[in-house]
């Protein structure tokens, strides 16, 4: 009697299917074909069923049979976990008076720093002589134009310190006066300028940043500031530091603050022990105390803070995928990760961005088994064929390990999904012991994008390709260089879109990136994402499961999963276990899949095992 | 011109006959704005792309730039010579075209990224902050309508804020000699 099945394993990002045929439960099963598409909706919900579905229909055509030749489909017991990721800013800065253009623009015009009253151009006439100014130039008076009224007030002996422009005209203004002065320009909001008010201009030099702008004592030097004013200047400093070029404006009633939001604090409650923490204290501290209140059974906000609402939001989300009542979702685990992301400055004249410092939360909400159930029903009557549930996800995932040739038990197993991080320990004659933490795939693509300050929501997600793809400078129209240094020589001519970007090295040819970061800074966002949510879950998850919660006790372990085909992840797992003497490497599920694959083939495996036995 | 100013790298920029000699201006004057240096040459050809690649043969930075009175074309030494880097038709003001051409011939030499015709300046064409992540949207509302406590608006319970607004008003008041 010969069988056909199919194992589907419904994963927070993709949906992946094993078929085989079974002709004697005394042998291994053959694998005839696989599949992996990306999961409709959220994992263990009735909208996973066309994703499912589309499934079922690759791997059948993979195999080369239809779907009415299947007897039997396994669908993963009750998915454990499902994972939801905020982020919240925990400081901001709001200017109550425009004070301050802190800019950056391609080009500034001159060098330097001047100190005078902000004026329109065309009162520069009637200007004293030996008068200190700033010119304000609006988009309607031409360089050439510009420069010679300027030129003209400073033959009148007008003492013309810099300006502020409008257009892109910085250079070439700077460039036709007879002495050098600094001039910003982009400047888009001139008219918000206020006029007749003591201003700073500051230009960097080549190749540098402005010094005395970014210097709180610097600006109180400047504009003669009281030790109270001089506290008053703080976020507008930092606000400039790293700019090309910057302008302060001192206006009379201009006051700029930085206003903390209250950030909250964080009630985790265990089964050992219950303990707040700060969040002002940032993702260490939630995470110092997470590792003393034992298992996690939930976790609270305070309320009307911010972190507050954001544990609200996960509840809400898990509550109405869930269809539980709110208060019966519980927060089994969470995965706190600081960080810096640009915020618009509020009351700021050119679109200014101030770094602030940000913590980004993983949470991870238990589900019940009737869900899974409930799947397997609509799917059966969706294919018409049989589904039935079996078995726990972990324990399915190292039997499809245990597939990748050269591998054994004792075994550990790392599953790095999108959703979730998951570790499962295999020991000859015990129960297997697994894990489920929150925070993977999608809380590195959201922290690229947040720090990178990438558009979000369009249809390509940016930041979920620097994920997954190495960098390139495109240098000429002919070669490019990859983020190793290394040169690449190409036989065509590039786009010339191309030329000067940084650029992602795909399968598909090259793809430009849209911002302006420097390739280093990239690399160093994207590898410090990874290395703060993969390699902090994988030592979380690996301590856990570990005997006697050390991971020198273990030996072996295999990485499967979504994000175990990343291309630097591996290696850099490998190196941090190497550390604990412990050998590491990605699985080749039945010997050509890679690291994916594992659960639905492990699904085929379980259930021709449990035949045996019976 | 003596042989030392004829030897120093610039991006050469040649004029087909009949065209307005200012647009060499207006090309120059984009390259001043990425601050490398320009030069007009004049090369004998027929056709607007073969005088590019010409000029571009004869730059120092084997970068060219050749403008008709319909177009303007940015060539590099490297390329085919049916393949210039660029071509811009003159569809409105043509000394814009000449500007960005100028300044896409610099950012070859300084290897940035060009600018394309009718495209903004990089900076007003950045994008506004991101809305944050996912959840946001299922968000209750009594999170989503948090007021901020700014000066207009919003309930003044705070008396330090007050003061300051008074103080502020008084000011204002002062100002305009009103009392």
């Amino acid at each position: 009697m010969t069988k056909i099945i199919a194992g589907i394993d419904v994963g927070n990002s993709t949906t992946e299917v094993a078929i085989a045929e079974i002709s004697d439960f005394n042998r291994p099963p053959r694998f005839l074909g696989s599949s992996r598409v990306p999961t409709t909706g959220i994992k263990g919900t009735l909208s996973n069923i066309p994703g499912m579905a589309l499934a079922l229909r690759t791997a059948v055509e993979d195999a080369h049979i239809t779907l009415r030749d299947l007897d039997l489909a396994l669908l993963n017991e009750a998915t454990p976990v499902i994972g939801d990721i905020a982020m919240e800013t925990i400081t901001e800065t709001i200017i109550t008076e425009s004070t301050m253009i802190g800019h950056n623009p391609g080009s500034p015009g001159g060098m330097g720093i001047g100190v005078g009253q902000t004026i329109h151009i065309q009162n520069l006439v009637s200007v004293r002589r030996g008068e200190p100014v700033i010119v304000v130039i609006p988009k309607a008076y031409d360089f050439e134009v510009a420069a010679a009224l300027i030129k003209r007030a400073l033959e009148a002996g007008v003492d013309v310190q810099g300006g502020i422009v409008q257009s892109d005209d910085g250079v070439l203004i700077a460039n036709r006066l007879p002495k050098t002065l600094p001039f910003v320009d982009e400047v888009g909001l001139i008219d918000h300028v206020p006029l007749n008010m003591l201003a700073a201009v500051e230009v960097g030099e080549h190749g540098q940043v402005i010094r005395q702008l970014c210097n709180p004592y610097g600006i109180a030097t400047l504009f003669e500031l009281t030790p109270q004013e001089t506290q008053m200047v703080i976020p507008i400093a930092k606000a400039l530091i790293g700019l090309r070029s910057a302008v302060v404006i001192r206006t009379p009633a201009g006051d700029v603050q930085t206003r903390r939001i209250p950030a909250g604090t964080l009630k985790l409650i265990g089964d050992v022990r219950t303990a707040v923490v700060e969040m002002d204290g940032g993702a260490d501290a939630i995470m110092d105390g997470l590792a003393q209140v034992g298992q996690l059974q939930d976790v609270e906000g305070a309320a009307g803070t911010n972190v507050g609402g954001m544990v609200e939001r996960v509840r809400q989300t898990m509550s109405d995928v869930t269809e539980k009542p709110l208060k019966a979702i519980k927060i089994r685990d969470i995965l706190a990760v600081d960080c810096l992301v640009p915020q618009k400055v509020s009351g700021g004249l050119a679109q200014e961005f101030s770094m602030e410092n940000a913590v980004g939360l993983a949470a991870m909400v238990n589900t019940d088994q009737l869900l899974m159930e409930r799947l397997a029903q609509a799917l059966s009557e969706e294919i018409g064929v049989p589904v039935e549930l079996g078995g726990v996800e972990a324990n399915m995932a190292i039997l499809g390990t245990l597939t990748t040739p050269g591998i054994d038990i004792p075994l550990a197993i790392l599953d790095l999904g999108a959703g979730s991080t998951d570790a499962a320990l295999m020991v000859k004659g015990q129960p297997v012991h697994s894990i489920h933490l929150a925070g993977a795939g999608n809380m590195v693509s959201l922290l690229i994008q947040r720090e990178l300050d990438l558009p979000s929501g369009t249809n390509v997600d940016v930041a979920e390709e620097i994920k997954r793809y190495p960098l390139a400078k495109v240098e000429s129209l002919f070669h490019i260089r990859n983020e190793d240094n290394s040169v690449r020589f190409f036989k065509e001519p590039l786009d010339p879109k191309l030329f000067g970007r940084v650029a992602l090295v795909t399968k598909n040819g090259l793809v430009p990136i849209p911002t302006e970061h420097t390739i280093e800074r990239i690399r160093e966002v994207r590898r410090e994402a990874k290395r703060r949510v993969f390699l902090r879950n994988s030592l979380r998850a690996l301590k856990t499961v570990a005997p006697l919660g050390n991971i020198r006790n273990i030996e072996f372990v295999a990485i499967v999963g979504g994000s175990g085909q990343d291309f630097e992840l591996s290696q850099m797992l490998m190196n941090k276990l190497a550390e604990f003497g412990t050998v590491v490497g990605t699985a080749n599920i039945r010997g050509k899949l890679g690291p994916v694959n594992a659960v639905a083939t492990g699904l085929v495996l379980s259930y021709v095992e449990r035949q045996k036995a019976r | 011109m003596d042989a030392r100013e004829q030897d120093r790298p610039a991006i050469h920029v040649a004029l087909l006959p009949g065209t307005d000699p200012s647009l060499y201006r207006w090309v120059q004057i984009g390259a001043e704005e990425e601050g490398v240096p320009c030069r007009l040459v004049s090369e004998a050809a027929h056709d607007l792309v073969t005088m590019a690649y010409e000029a571009a043969r004869s730059s120092r930075f084997n970068i060219g730039v050749a403008v008709s009175p319909e177009a303007v074309v940015l060539h590099e030494r490297h390329m085919p010579v049916e393949k210039p880097v660029m071509s811009l038709k003159f569809t409105g003001q043509a000394d814009y075209f000449c500007r960005v051409m100028g300044a896409n011939a610099a950012r070859m030499v300084i290897r940035k990224p060009f600018r394309f015709a009718g495209e903004q300046p990089a900076t007003a064409a950045r994008s506004k902050p991101p809305a944050p992540n996912g959840l946001q949207s299922a968000l209750p509302q009594a999170f989503a309508a948090r007021p901020r406590p700014a000066f207009a608006g919003a309930p003044m319970d705070d008396p330090t804020q007050v003061a300051e607004l008074v103080a502020l008003i008084v000011q204002k008041l002062n100002e305009r000699g009103i009392r």
